[in-house]
């Protein structure tokens, strides 16, 4: 869908980076080795600080819409929220214990972005920044704090699907790093006090990214990201716009393809900035609406004339039938939006504003948008928007000559229609704001003869500013089937634009954002004295056993124990429905254990004796 | 083409401001339903004429809004209009009207002692240019 820089593209190096966190950067890491070269516990603990900075930036983003749920309200929460609240937690507990007696030894911890990049670990944290930077290239934040989108990407950062893929994505990272530390922990040289000291408080840092990515794992389970979603995060690109420019008579047609979709993105971004200023913007003129509408049919033609190209092309490669009936389909509706423009174009005759003349940017761009898929639908390279009635098409085999072809064109048409079906909505507010402020009127001389109006324009009949709601309503909604018929195609044959279609169908579920947040006091930051439950479970007992007081300690405890109370609970109902010999014995030894329960096994005696493991319908009728 | 014929042989004949203005606004206002004819997708100069319609509609309104445009006279508010033959002439002959338009507003903007005369005319004839641009190329001319 774009050439810029996409929030995957940083992602993805995190990644890579992530796989060799604690050894040196720049030292090419030999898979022969058996045990890679790994910077010192001292060196790497500062860069888990840096780290964990900025995965609790991230994590601030994705949970601030609940950031002001009391701590004994969480367990309202939906599973993501609640997890992403509780990683915030294992995150906060996580830098305390990596920072816990640093500054006496080894000096004070870098602060992120500082600079150097001494392992993998530093080089992801930078990954990891720039592309959480990307993000907020769509997003700002108004004076009294409430989150506003700058562009069309912006809804689908702040939907649930997306926001859902990111936190897996941090509970990912989250265990890669974990991984890493532990090895680099079990690593151990003889030692240097320092050393030792810096090793355990990344040993206990590590624990709680474990945690952090156990508790997005359940709500994974409960709540599964898809991986289009995840895709779609991937695919969100850095908000630059392309930049203008008309077709050129040597584009090829997939530089007319690309042409055409960054002209598309470019009338969308324009069109979201120019509706709230409808009412009074000297640059509404009913000259700019007719020539826009006028437009809106020469697209919607173009895109009907190639979509019928590529339907005939798709027979002769043997494409699948349902891609060659969705081309036929889609066509149709084309031309149906077609028919619905020129009644809008036709509806401005008798009515006209009292600001004219002056051009406006979108209906600069609408004209590009024409003359690149003019430039696609007909053969003439030189083709222009003034071409006569002897230029004939663009043949099937040029727009499209081997089958892979087809995913850029159905793109291009895809993006265009997208764009129209946002301007005809855009045009059809706009307009209402014109009539709302009074600013339609209709030449005298077309009004009836027997009105006496000694003014060259009079105002609008009403039944002439209904027929004109009536046609942009009948554009928009024909205009929103082109693009959906477009969509299914360019979904099935993974056009570029799928990304659109998917984006589109994120924004769609909601988001998890507030319509507003108010700004956070320190006296909403203190929570109300907690109450435990009546009945403690397991790690609430173990850790009121330790003698831990702290009532976040204990809350948390107590909601772990909840969470794997109700998974047991399913797995219980679970097992009652299978026939007998197919259920598991609980008592049965557990798979190797999550280093984050490694306090119940170690046998140190600084912990509580673990209880014996109940049966699984012991634990779901004592604690539930 | 008569009604086409009629609007340049109006405009030819114009003398003074309030004539010139009053058969340019009739010109423009007599376009459009032959450009309507012709917007026929399947005619192979569709978009050609769905964009001259938006501007001979610009062009109407420009002229409409110039203080020395006369009252319609009675009856000229009717269309006669007995259709066009083929995209091709009609494009020739909106073209030819076009010309005329550009050239007696362009006079029109000189003899106007308004300066909100002079503006309308002079948008008038930027809207009948780029209607002479378009409907010239499509015509092959």
């Amino acid at each position: 869908m774009t050439s810029r820089a996409t929030f995957g593209d940083f992602a993805n190096a995190a990644g890579m980076h992530l796989e060799h966190a604690a050894s040196p950067a720049g030292s090419a890491v030999r898979l022969a080795e058996a045990k890679p070269r790994t910077v010192p516990a001292e060196q790497f603990a500062r860069s888990l600080d840096s780290f964990l900075t900025v995965m609790a930036r991230y994590l601030s983003d994705v949970t601030a819409p609940v950031a002001e749920v009391l701590a004994s309200n969480r367990h309202r929460l939906g599973p993501w929220a609640r997890a992403g609240v509780q990683a915030q937690d294992a995150l906060r507990n996580a830098a305390k214990a990596l920072r816990a007696g640093a500054g006496r030894d080894n000096g004070p911890s870098r602060r992120p972005g500082s600079g150097a990049v001494t392992c993998g670990l530093d080089a992801a944290a930078a990954c990891l920044t720039t592309g959480r930077d990307l993000l907020h290239t769509h997003l700002s934040t108004a004076p009294d704090g409430t989150r506003l989108d700058r562009t069309e990407w912006g809804p689908v950062i702040t939907s649930a699907p997306v926001v859902h893929a990111l936190m897996l994505e941090l509970g990912i990272w989250a265990r890669q790093v974990a991984a890493q530390g532990g090895e680099m922990v079990r690593t151990r040289a003889p030692g240097r006090r320092a050393a030792d000291d810096a090793r355990s408080r990344v040993d206990a840092a590590c624990q709680w990214l474990w945690q952090l990515h156990s508790g997005i794992q359940a709500a994974q389970y409960r709540s599964p990201v898809a991986t289009a979603d995840t895709m779609l995060l991937y695919a969100i690109p850095a908000n630059v716009l392309p930049a203008r420019a008309g077709p050129a008579s040597h584009d090829t047609v997939p530089d007319l393809c690309q042409g055409a979709a960054g002209s598309a993105e470019r009338l969308r971004h324009l069109l979201r900035a120019a509706v709230p200023q409808a009412s009074w913007s000297p640059y509404l003129t009913a000259d700019t609406l007719r020539e826009a509408a006028a437009c809106g049919t020469a697209i919607s033609h173009h895109c009907a004339i190639v979509l019928q190209s590529l339907a005939f092309r798709s027979g002769q490669q043997q494409v699948p039938a349902p891609v060659s009936t969705g081309l036929l389909e889609a066509a149709a509706a084309a031309a149906n939006a077609r028919g619905t423009w020129l009644q809008a174009a036709r509806a401005w005759q008798n009515l006209s504003t009292e600001n004219r003349g002056r051009g406006s940017a979108t209906t600069a761009e609408a004209v590009d948008l024409a003359a690149w898929t003019g430039r696609l639908a007909f053969a003439d390279p030189e083709w222009t928007l003034a071409q006569g009635p002897r230029r004939p098409a663009r043949p099937p085999e040029s727009l499209a000559p081997g089958p892979g072809d087809l995913q850029a064109v159905v793109g291009a048409v895809h993006e265009a229609s997208d764009a129209l079906a946002r301007m005809a909505a855009a045009d059809h507010a706009r307009i209402r704001a014109l009539a709302r402020n009074r600013r339609l009127h209709s030449p005298t001389r077309t009004l009836p003869e027997h009105l006496d109006i000694p003014r060259p324009y009079g105002p609008a009949p009403d039944d002439r500013i209904g027929a004109l709601l009536a046609a942009y309503h009948d554009a928009t909604a024909a205009s929103a089937v082109a693009t959906a018929t477009a969509a299914t195609v360019a979904t099935d044959i993974r056009a570029p634009s799928q990304t659109l279609a998917a984006a589109r169908a994120a924004v769609r579920t909601g988001s998890v954002a507030l319509p507003a947040q108010s700004r956070r006091s320190a006296a909403m930051r203190t929570a109300a004295p907690l109450r435990s439950p009546d009945l403690p479970g397991p790690f609430e007992r173990i850790l009121r056993n330790l003698g831990v007081s702290a009532p976040d300690t204990l809350l948390r405890a107590a909601a772990i124990d909840q969470e794997g109370g109700r998974l047991v609970l399913e797995a219980t109902q679970a097992a009652r429905a299978r026939p007998a010999s197919a259920s598991r014995e609980a008592s049965s030894p557990p798979v190797a254990a999550e280093p984050g329960t490694r306090a119940l096994t170690t046998g140190s005696p600084r912990t509580a004796t673990a209880s014996p493991r109940p049966t699984a319908e012991q634990v779901a009728e004592a604690e539930l | 083409m008569n009604s086409m014929d009629t609007a340049r042989t109006r405009l030819e004949r114009a003398a003074g401001l309030p004539a010139i203005l009053d058969a340019a606004y009739r010109a423009f206002d007599d376009m459009l339903p032959v450009i309507r004819d012709h917007e026929d997708p399947a005619g192979g100069a569709f978009t050609a004429f769905v964009m001259a319609s938006a501007l001979a509609a610009n062009g109407r309104d420009a002229v409409a809004y110039a203080p020395s445009l006369p009252p319609a006279a009675a009856g000229s508010r009717k269309h006669e209009h007995a259709g066009s033959a083929t995209a091709l002439d009609a494009a020739i002959a909106l073209a030819q009207v076009g010309r005329v338009l550009i050239s007696r507003l362009t006079e029109a903007a000189v003899l106007a002692a308004d300066a909100v005369d002079r503006s309308a005319c002079a948008e008038g004839a930027r809207q009948a240019s780029r209607l002479v641009e378009l409907l010239a190329e499509a015509a092959g001319q």
